[in-house]
């Protein structure tokens, strides 16, 4: 690696001439087989001097080139001054060609002038740009319906709406030794706690690859324990959510050309939290969040239970119950963990089939689909109608989950859980689940307690965890994240007991 | 992962081996009877049966039956399997059935040994006791009525929750007959008219023998006396007091139990052990067919309810001492408050028990008389 990395530098770290001919013949070495580049040659009306723009065709906005570079140096008259006589916002001095080639090509436009020293960058970007749009994923009733985009800067611009303050800072980090993503990490200065903030920063400089391409690959590479099926980090496309984490005294980081913003550190319970859970009555907000619990219990063990009980310990099904079972199963030709099988990894063909379609296909899918889970099988006399019950109930749990990475991470569980039922029964269950339960407490976050405020015990997270309070009685931020200044809010609510 | 960890994460996931999947036995494999019977034929010979579900749509009968004759229930499993499909299960038993001629020998209750041994086997199953012959029982299958054994839990539940019968598992028969301060009851079935019909209540001595039946309204008063009769229980009595206009009894009253209150008093005199009981009940009127101002006069028609419900309470006790059991449980009560007198005597309880004075008062308020005049 490292001779490839001199290699690359070596031609181009030298300063750049002050002699346009000598540029012109250095960019054309650089930039070879490069059609895009546009190489304009002018004359500045201002000194009279050569000059030559180059800038990459599409990554540019050109009305920006004509009337705020082109125009006011071809057109301006009066004293010679030090500053070009440009109206773009950002002006940078390049004084190499490796600080050009990168400017260059994060499209910047570039100016060499006759005789100067130092070459200019010029802030013309405009690259194609998707507008603002509802989160996919993340749909929210009641929240923004603004996500991110794939822009970092923009994305910035998203949170920073949320935050006007000047404590929200920002740190850049270049990431990749090819695609220099830049990495931003954001943390409200006087809450978030500068021990995980160094941690993350940390993680993140040690990165040495090609590139990132998107949010999920940076966590791959910064995750606690990267062998676990639970995910330890967040990713999320909506920046109120990231706000409201940024709040609560955890971190965010942006990347660029990534419509999703990661959150560290963060607790199992967080993955279990929406942003409409703090906009709804804390009544029904308690209730989904306790839904949301069942679901991920239904959703990994539903199929594990009803193998072991077929299999092993049919005396604990009433007596009407196994009936009916015993009447369903009568006619089927295997063995219910291959039945359970079958037919989960059937649910699971079905869903990807849906992503990965076009969404009018998708829906023939879903059909044709429903069908054969729901009628054929059943009439050809392959799967049992509790069967299918039990597929249908545990997909319909799993998409209750409001986070797609603990969903995954239920899929694999369940299947691991099924084997284990159809080799030992509820033991191998119960070995299962404590084995899954010693995992979660075990995990870290960034360094953190991943289990709490369950394990280890933190009384006062409880409020926003299992049960949402009213928002007024929310008055600490969650100790989890360790925050500088804990306190919330004062009395939110006017009490009139003076009168 | 630290060595230790792992080495004691490896030793678990093996460990697990060891209990393997040997007893794995899908539930279409195996054999599930729902009723255990058990009787003697006319030469006195043990034979068992059993009654397994059907599973499949293409069979018209819903259930299949195992007889076969054996030295024990444990010893007549080969029998068992060699009759059915899939392997025998003793773990979904409803409800066991002991026909009434095995009641005639003492020592029956040894056979049911392998019920309690073998953890596998369910014990909350209800024992009841077949007046006639098991077989007839389980051949019977009458067209218009659910499979034996949901028909007969359902009748023994449902009834024995208005405490009609009584609702005795495994489980509570064998407290029964370790027990030396009660002896053992169960519910009874007879088939009359090609129907299956709950009489009420089996008494056993203690030693297994069948000493007499108790119907419903007889059991309901065993269970005031037992200190468990739920509420909602009803009673009917015959008032001589009141004019009788043949061919309908219009003498009857009804009423239904609100809060029912029993009171024992424990005491032993003169070598005799004495019991006094206070019933109070509170009840709610469900019919009086006669004229009568209850709302005016209720105090008279309690106290005419009163003086019938002692008369059979005194009945009942004088049924039990007659018979030399105790169904009710008063030895119990010898024990705990009397308990030397009681240690003396409690391999001879029933015989002690017949020399006993009971007295019993009653005291019933109407608290409700209903929407009509």
């Amino acid at each position: 690696m490292p001779d490839k990395k001199t290699e690359q530098n070596i031609p181009h770290s030298e300063p750049i001439s002050t002699d346009l001919q000598e540029n012109l013949a250095k960019i054309h070495q650089l930039f070879t087989e490069t059609p895009d580049m546009v190489t304009r040659h002018l004359t500045i009306k201002q000194s009279g001097k050569q000059a030559v723009l180059i800038y990459i065709d599409g990554l540019n906005d050109k009305a920006a080139i004509n009337d705020n570079v082109l125009r006011p140096l071809q057109q301006e008259l009066g004293e010679d001054s030090q500053e070009i006589a440009v109206t773009v916002g950002h002006v940078g001095h390049l004084s190499s060609w490796e600080q050009a080639e990168l400017a260059f090509f994060q499209g910047n436009s570039l100016l060499f002038i006759d005789g100067g020293e130092q070459a200019y960058s010029l802030d013309t970007k405009g690259w194609p740009q998707r507008n603002i749009e509802d989160p996919q994923l993340e749909s929210s009733l009641k929240g923004a319906h603004q996500g991110f985009l794939e822009s970092g800067d923009l994305n910035i611009a998203l949170i920073r709406r949320y935050l006007p303050n000047r404590g929200l800072k920002i740190k850049r980090i270049m990431v990749g030794e090819r695609g220099q993503t830049t990495v931003s990490i954001l943390y409200i200065e006087d809450i978030a706690n500068a021990k995980y903030m160094a941690e993350l920063e940390q993680r993140i400089r040690k990165i040495t690859v090609d590139a990132i391409i998107n949010t999920g690959e940076l966590c791959e590479f910064i995750e606690d324990n990267p062998f676990s099926l639970f995910p330890q980090l967040i990713t999320t496309e909506r920046p109120d959510t990231t706000a409201s984490q940024l709040l609560q005294g955890r971190c965010a980081v942006v990347v660029d050309r990534s419509p999703n913003v990661l959150i560290a550190p963060v607790t199992f319970m967080s993955f279990f939290q929406n942003i409409d859970d703090y906009s709804s009555r804390w009544t029904i907000a308690t209730f989904l969040r306790l839904l949301r619990m069942f679901a991920f219990i239904t959703a990994a063990f539903l199929p594990a239970i009803y193998i072991s009980v077929v299999s092993y310990h049919f005396e604990i099904i009433p007596l009407k119950l196994l009936l009916t079972l015993g009447e369903s199963r009568g006619q089927v030709p295997f063995p219910p963990f291959v039945e359970a099988i079958l037919m989960e990894i059937t649910l699971e063909l079905l869903r990807e089939a849906g992503i990965r379609l076009p969404a009018p296909v998708g829906q023939t899918v879903g059909i044709v689909g429903g069908i054969v889970i729901g009628q054929a099988v059943v009439q050809a006399g392959l799967i049992s109608n509790v069967m299918v019950i039990v597929v249908a109930f545990t997909a319909i749990s799993s998409f209750i989950l409001p986070n797609y990475d603990m969903v995954a991470a239920v899929r694999l569980i369940r299947f691991i859980l099924m084997i284990l039922a159809s080799m030992f029964g509820f033991v191998g269950l119960v070995i299962g689940f404590m084995t899954m339960i010693g995992h979660i407490i075990a995990l870290k976050s960034l360094g953190t307690s991943y289990g709490s405020p369950i394990a280890p015990v933190r009384l006062a997270d409880l409020k926003d965890t299992l049960i949402r309070v009213p928002l007024w009685l929310m008055d600490k931020r969650p100790l989890s994240t360790a925050p500088k200044q804990s306190k919330r809010q004062r009395q939110s609510r006017i009490q009139e007991d003076t009168e | 992962m630290s060595p230790i960890v792992a080495r004691i994460g490896l030793m678990m996931i093996l460990s697990l081996f060891l209990s393997s999947c040997s007893d794995q036995l899908n539930l279409e494999n195996a054999n599930i009877p729902l009723v255990l019977g058990m009787d003697l034929d006319k030469n006195e010979k043990f034979h068992f049966y059993l009654t397994a579900p059907v599973f499949s749509n293409n069979i018209k009968k819903k259930s299949y039956e195992l007889t076969g004759t054996a030295k024990t229930l444990r010893q007549s499993k080969a029998a068992q399997d060699a009759q059915s499909s899939g392997a025998t299960q003793g773990r979904n038993y409803q409800v066991i059935l002991i026909g009434k001629r095995m009641l005639n020998y003492e020592g029956w209750f040894k056979m049911l040994e392998v019920i309690y041994r073998d953890a596998r086997n369910t014990v909350t199953d209800r024992v009841i006791v077949v007046d006639g012959s098991v077989p007839e029982m389980l051949y019977l299958n009458p067209p218009d009525q659910p499979m034996l054994p949901i028909l007969l839990r359902g009748m023994v539940d449902s009834t024995s929750s208005h405490s009609e019968t009584v609702s005795t598992t495994a489980h509570e028969l064998h407290r029964q007959f370790t027990d030396l301060g009660i002896t053992p009851y169960v519910s009874q079935v007879k088939i009359i008219g090609g129907k299956v019909r709950l009489q009420g209540t089996a008494l056993i001595s203690q030693t297994g023998l069948y000493k007499g039946t108790l119907d419903a309204q007889e059991t309901v008063l065993l269970r005031i006396l037992q200190k468990n009769a739920e509420p909602g229980f009803s009673l009917s009595y015959q008032l001589p007091q009141e004019p009788e206009i043949s061919p309908f009894a219009t003498n009857m009253v009804s009423f239904t139990a609100g809060k029912v209150k029993t009171k024992i008093k424990t005491g032993f005199q003169n070598n005799r052990f004495k019991y006094d009981f206070k019933v109070s009940l509170v009840v709610g009127l469900s019919e009086h067919l006669f004229p009568f101002d209850v709302y005016h006069d209720s105090k008279q028609l309690e106290k005419m309810i009163e003086e019938q419900l002692t008369a059979q309470f005194n009945a009942l006790i004088a049924k039990i001492q007659k018979l030399k059991i105790d169904p009710i449980g008063l030895g119990v009560y010898a024990r705990a408050y009397e308990y030397q007198a009681f240690k003396k005597t409690e391999n001879e309880w029933g015989e002690v028990l017949s020399q006993a004075d009971i007295h019993i008062s009653t005291k019933v308020k109407i608290s409700a008389m209903g929407p009509i005049k």
